[in-house]
């Protein structure tokens, strides 16, 4: 699945709980993702994220609006460093 | 003395057995899914964590709540009381109770006297029941929370939530209701019923194990905390979170209990609510009726299964309740509960008090047998003691 994600885009948000509550509403409008850990340079929650492709971005921030998804950020990656959208 | 059969009638105290996906649930998570949900982040904390997602997810459907985030995993309903109850109130808040609460409910309200908080314990009627006139009238503008209990465990008495709900919500109060004896009896609908907040044991008609309870906060109630710790989120903050569920879950989960918990919930939707009140309804006409046949016994509470839920008190002659419940269990292997069932303001409303009771709480595993069995056992106690 990593190699299927090429270029890499995060969603964060404030608690597990709303985490995986994404995870599951995106999982069944069967867009791919995964949960990975937050990344340290973002936040230091113990928490998780979610990765997606970049390209189903549009998709991916209709589907949190219609469901109303407090997201707390999205973010993509620049070599080492993690660029808030 | 022949080896007697083991019937258990003690179902108010906490169910058993429980449905055998429970048991099978709980094995499979402690032997598969040891991890610490909310803390690693690796394989085996996200199915910890995804597996606690779901139990909300699942009661969630029970109880017609709208976010799963609102659902607050407790340790048991005394704890989910306690956090509900410190939570909202303040010096010199106004409160109104009832006459028939369980120790969870008037031991911290009492506590809160001390500190300046002023409960009105509204009288119940003598078959334990809580009338909404007599909420209505003691309500004022200046009424903070209504907190009741949904059904005795001393009386199985239901209460008419709706009904009060409703009078919380034109004075703007919080309405909070003890559901420990009613979650996974009968049906509870957040919205319908008015309930801004609900608190009850994960063990008991839920069918999970012990080590288990629930708080459900609705939107826009900020409690304040009187727990604070670990949540695995904002660790950077000095603060507690401000976001449920993690505002009031600090520590470790207990992940396992709580994956019993939704194999127990998961139960009941699949069975259907209906379907276990029924068989609970017609096994609690069947004891009322063995029951009333005796000689010299005294009933407490409404006495019509349609009105309380699956606990029926009783006394026979002068015999001491502790003696009855020692020669149902010792003679007959019959377990019931006897004494005050940590609810003394309602032994006090039924005129039970100090002395207390026999209990007999129906599971839906009960049978038609178990009940005959208790009539036949209570009718050769009376004999021997007459």
């Amino acid at each position: 699945m990593d190699k299927e994600l090429k270029e890499e885009c995060i969603l964060v948000f404030q608690t597990t709980h709303r985490t995986l509550q994404a995870e599951n509403i995106l999982k069944k409008e069967k867009i791919k993702i995964k949960i990975v850990l937050k990344p340290r340079s973002i936040t230091t929650d113990c928490g998780l994220a979610i990765r997606f492709n970049a390209e189903d971005k549009d998709v991916i921030f209709k589907i949190i609006k219609n469901n109303n998804l407090s997201l707390m950020g999205v973010y993509s990656r620049s070599g080492e460093k993690w660029i808030k959208l | 003395m022949v080896k007697k059969k083991l019937i258990y009638l003690d179902n108010a105290a906490t169910s058993f057995p429980k449905p055998e996906q429970v048991y099978q649930k709980m094995d499979h998570c402690m032997r598969n899914i040891g991890a610490n949900p909310g803390r690693s982040g690796h394989r085996m904390a996200i199915k910890a964590d995804e597996m606690v997602y779901n139990t909300r997810e699942t009661i969630k459907k029970l109880f017609n709540i709208s976010n799963s985030e609102n659902i607050i995993f407790t340790s048991n309903a005394t704890i989910a009381l306690n956090l509900g109850i410190k939570g909202v109130l303040q010096k010199g808040d106004e409160v109104i109770s009832s006459s028939i609460e369980h120790n969870s409910v008037f031991r911290p309200l009492m506590q809160l006297i001390k500190k300046g908080v002023r409960v009105k314990f509204i009288p119940c009627s003598e078959d334990g029941f809580l009338d909404p006139d007599d909420v209505e009238k003691a309500v004022t503008d200046k009424t903070k929370l209504i907190i009741v209990n949904h059904a005795s465990n001393v009386t199985g008495n239901i209460t008419p939530i709706k009904e009060i709900g409703k009078i919380a919500k034109r004075s703007g109060a919080i309405f909070f209701i003890d559901a420990a004896q009613t979650a996974g009896n009968i049906s509870i609908d957040v919205k319908r019923d008015y309930i801004d907040m609900l608190a009850c044991s994960g063990h008991k008609s839920l069918l999970g194990p012990q080590g288990t309870g629930i708080l459900y906060v609705r939107p826009g109630i900020e409690l304040n905390t009187i727990i604070e710790g670990g949540t695995g989120s904002s660790s950077e903050s000095e603060n507690q979170p401000e976001l449920l569920p993690d505002k009031l879950e600090s520590g470790t989960l207990n992940t396992v209990g709580i994956v019993g918990l939704g194999a127990g919930v998961d139960f009941i939707l699949k069975t259907g609510l209906d379907k276990i009140r029924n068989r609970k309804v017609f096994l609690t006409i069947k004891l009322l009726k063995g029951l009333e046949n005796l000689n010299g016994i005294k009933i407490y509470g409404p006495g019509d299964a349609g009105k309380i839920v699956p606990i029926v008190s009783f006394n026979i002659n002068s015999i001491d309740p502790s003696e009855v419940g020692y020669l149902l269990d010792e003679r007959f292997g019959i377990m019931t509960r006897v004494g005050l069932h940590c609810s003394p303001l309602a032994h006090k409303t039924i005129g039970s008090f100090p002395k207390g009771t026999v209990r007999v709480s129906l599971g839906y595993f009960n049978t038609e047998g178990d009940i005959d069995y208790l009539i036949n056992s209570l009718k050769n106690i009376l004999k021997t003691k007459a």
